[in-house]
């Protein structure tokens, strides 16, 4: 239907389209096999359309990364997808500065454009939710198909604004429907797709306005980046209203600093970050932007005028993800004795409990009767208990469960390879229900983040902003370790795999220290998994004070931890590591009444050019530890490279 | 009477479950205490069967689970005995297994009676 009415404005040959250097581009994304070779010889033509792109890919990156030098850098970084995308749509800009509709402001519209790119690249940043780079081109494009409808009605739809200029209460995208049988929003999105900009952009372009429960295939990407354009249109409104409509857009100002989870003087700070560096494009792209008042006054002023509705805004969309409920969890052992047992644990707490012999069994039952948790036993005839964890995580209905392994005493050591398997979490056994059911209570914690997002997909029209703090504490608890509160194991692989990339690149050293506590299973046998946990946390803590700023922790396993040390050489790591020691071993551990001092044996690797991907590194790293185990404990080793022409006995 | 118990069954274990009971599942003691008795001899008789036809694999499989279902109910003398066939049986060395296997098998019969005396 829709598509119908487009190519009749495409027809037209109005419509906005990248010309001269954006066409090029545009070609060679069209055909079949194309690369970064091909992409930095079409753009570098421009050398100010590279200046941009290398200005917009440092923008975009993460504090400490390091900066991008070259289109080719710019390509790896932040992709070559992103990178044409990008430079498509800042060709646009150039080839549509004025046009025919003389009720369409044209620089007006740029600058709002321009606005909501520069605010949804750095939400996008902050919340870590998908590419800061798409996110800006996305939101940069987000409403060009205002400009199809001036270039093509130019004088019917310059009728429209006009009315709608005269009557505040009319809405334009029924109009434009009534008008030409297809709305702004939808040309965008056609466009888009025209462009061949990712699918998920012009579904998020459609889904602005939508509750975003009307379609439960809705993708993860797409919910995310709906949320960044929306919070970004806001921010960008704000930046080009008069002072006395700030006051009026304040409330909603404040939904955003809440979906940010800023306080004021962080929001304040942010807002002016995103004012400035608006500025600072309109100035690189010739555009005109206005001053951005600043942010305190507006507020001062809105308090006095609505102190109440602000208020309740605060108050409005608090979550407890903690709040206990009933879960369905299925229970999976071959084992009967222990099958009753755990059931009668979890039943006790007023939990349903499915039961299941073996792992096929249980597989069956998930996708069947989908539980919120399952608990299973690791050995198991047929299909054990890692095996049901990755069939489960292959499944598109088992990928969201939450899954805590049981293991035996004499499985902890391969605890790793459990967490490789996609498991959340894990239990030694024999345990007493005290500990079955606070690790049972933190798998509620997310699976009532994960049921919240649900939820309001499903009831909550045109609220849906909220989702943001929701997704944003998902993805945190999803990169955390609940016990210690560090990047867990997910998180440090994907931080590693960005390093190393970097590494790649840059030849700038890179090393990572693996850790890994002494005698750590005596500490719970003999003092129980209570204390085991009191001393996880605080040498957490101190090995966390003893290392350096750029230094990332991440505990990966049961007493295992990782440090990725960029711009790190061998010595300088090595010395990192004999100082996490020596704190760990100088500090007394009191609380759990433990009252004594762990210590630590420490690996320590660096990124060679022997070495075929991260896991070499890690895997140097881990040699490292046992070497350092074997020379006594408590000390930190490395292993010099290439490891084959080591003399294995002198 | 009471000083058997003690050593082949570990009371705080035996405890805890009852304590499970007082919580809010009536029987449910004496369900897991019939579910072992009956669920254990076939178990062991299998795990005998593997010792006598060689199979280690079999062996250490079936003293894992016998090891861990044992646990359940604080048989501590049980545990360790199942523990080293599992050992055994992972390294491949049949040679002690079938003198572990008849020790098993005895203390079986006295966790079986302590058992009953605890009900």
């Amino acid at each position: 239907m829709i598509r119908k009415q487009f190519d009749e404005l495409k027809n037209s040959g109005r419509l906005p389209s990248p010309s001269g250097i954006g066409l090029k581009i545009l070609r060679m994304t069209q055909s079949p096999s194309w690369d970064i070779s091909d992409l930095v010889s079409v753009v570098s033509a421009d050398p100010a359309l590279t200046s941009r792109i290398i200005k917009l890919a440092n923008s975009v990156q993460s504090a400490g990364v390091g900066t991008v030098g070259s289109l080719q850098d710019a390509a790896i970084r932040v992709g070559a997808r992103n990178v044409s995308n990008q430079a498509l749509s800042f060709s646009l800009i150039s080839g549509h500065r004025t046009g025919r509709c003389e009720e369409f402001d044209y620089d007006r519209f740029w600058a709002l454009s321009l606005a909501c790119g520069v605010a949804a690249g750095n939400v996008a940043k902050i919340l870590g939710l998908g590419s800061p780079m798409e996110a800006f081109t996305c939101a940069l494009l987000s409403k060009v198909g205002q400009l199809g409808l001036a270039s093509v009605h130019s004088n019917a739809y310059g009728e429209l604004l006009a009315a709608c200029k005269q009557d505040g209460s009319l809405d334009i995208a029924s109009l434009e429907n009534e008008r030409f049988a297809i709305n702004s929003r939808e040309v965008t999105a056609a466009l888009m797709e025209d462009w061949g900009m990712p699918e998920y952009f012009s579904e998020s372009i459609l889904y602005q306005r939508r509750s975003l429960a009307s379609d439960e295939s809705t993708s993860k990407k797409t919910i995310e980046l709906v949320l960044v354009l929306r919070m970004s249109a806001t921010l960008a409104e704000f930046c080009l209203a008069e002072e006395d409509e700030q006051v009026e857009m304040w409330p909603a100002m404040l939904r955003v600093r809440e979906d940010l989870g800023m306080d004021q003087p962080d929001f304040e700070a942010f807002s002016e970050e995103v004012g400035s560096e608006w500025q600072e494009w309109g100035q690189t792209l010739d555009l005109t932007t206005t001053d951005v008042t600043e942010l305190e006054l507006i507020a001062q002023r809105a308090e006095k005028t609505v102190p109440e509705s602000a208020e309740s805004l605060l108050v409005d969309g608090e979550i407890d993800p903690d709040k206990f409920r009933a879960l369905r969890i299925l229970a999976v052992d071959d084992e009967p004795v222990s099958l009753r047992v755990l059931a009668g644990q979890l039943k006790i707490a007023g939990h349903e409990v499915l039961m299941a012999k073996d792992g096929e069994e249980a597989l069956a039952m998930t996708l069947e009767c989908n539980p919120h948790i399952v608990i299973s036993d690791w050995m198991m005839p047929n299909m054990d208990g890692l095996e049901l964890c990755k069939a489960l995580r292959r499944a598109q209905a088992g990928r969201s469960v939450y899954f805590l392994l049981l293991t035996g005493r004499d499985e902890e050591d391969r605890v790793v390879e459990a967490f490789e398997a996609g498991i959340d979490d894990y239990v030694a056994k024999p345990f007493n229900s005290k500990i079955l059911l606070a690790r049972v209570r933190a798998g509620l914690r997310l699976v009532n983040l994960r049921e919240q997002v649900d939820l309001e997909q499903l009831t909550q029209r045109e609220k849906t902003a909220e989702l943001g703090v929701l997704t944003r504490q998902l993805r945190e608890a999803a990169f955390t370790d609940p016990l210690t509160g560090l990047p867990n194991r997910r998180f440090s692989m994907d931080r590693l795999d960005a390093e190393w990339e970097c590494w790649v690149k840059s030849k700038q050293e890179l090393s990572v220290i693996m850790i890994d506590i002494d005698f750590f299973k005596a500490v719970n046998d003999n003092h129980g998994h209570d204390v085991g946990d009191a001393v996880l946390c605080e040498t957490a803590d101190v090995m966390k004070k003893a290392l350096r700023d750029g230094d990332i922790l991440a505990r990966i396993g049961g007493e295992e931890f990782l440090v990725i040390c960029p711009e790190t050489d061998t010595a300088g790591a090595l010395k990192c590591a004999e100082r996490v020691r020596q704190a760990v071993e100088g500090n007394i551990i009191e609380p759990g009444g433990f009252d004594g001092h762990v210590t630590i044996s420490a690996g320590v690797s660096t990124a060679d050019d022997s070495m075929v991907d991260a896991y070499a590194l890690l895997k140097a790293a881990d040699e490292a530890v046992y070497a350092a185990k074997a020379d006594g404990r408590n000390c930190s080793r490395t292993i010099s490279r290439p490891p084959m022409e080591l003399p294995r006995s002198a | 009477m009471a000083d058997t118990n003690e050593t082949v069954l570990d009371m705080e274990v035996i405890g805890a479950l009852r304590a499970l009971e007082a919580d809010g599942a009536p029987g449910l003691f004496a369900e897991i205490v019939e579910l072992f008795l009956t669920d254990t001899p076939p178990r062991m008789k299998g795990l005998e069967a593997a010792s006598d036809a060689g199979d280690m694999p079999g062996v250490e499989a079936a003293a894992h689970s016998l090891k861990s279902s044992c646990g359940n109910l604080g048989a501590t003398v049980l545990v360790d005995l199942f523990k080293q066939i599992e050992m055994l049986g992972r390294e491949h060395a049949p040679e002690e297994i079938p003198s572990l296997v008849s020790k098993s098998n005895e203390e079986f019969v006295r966790v079986q009676s302590a058992l009953l005396n605890t009900k």
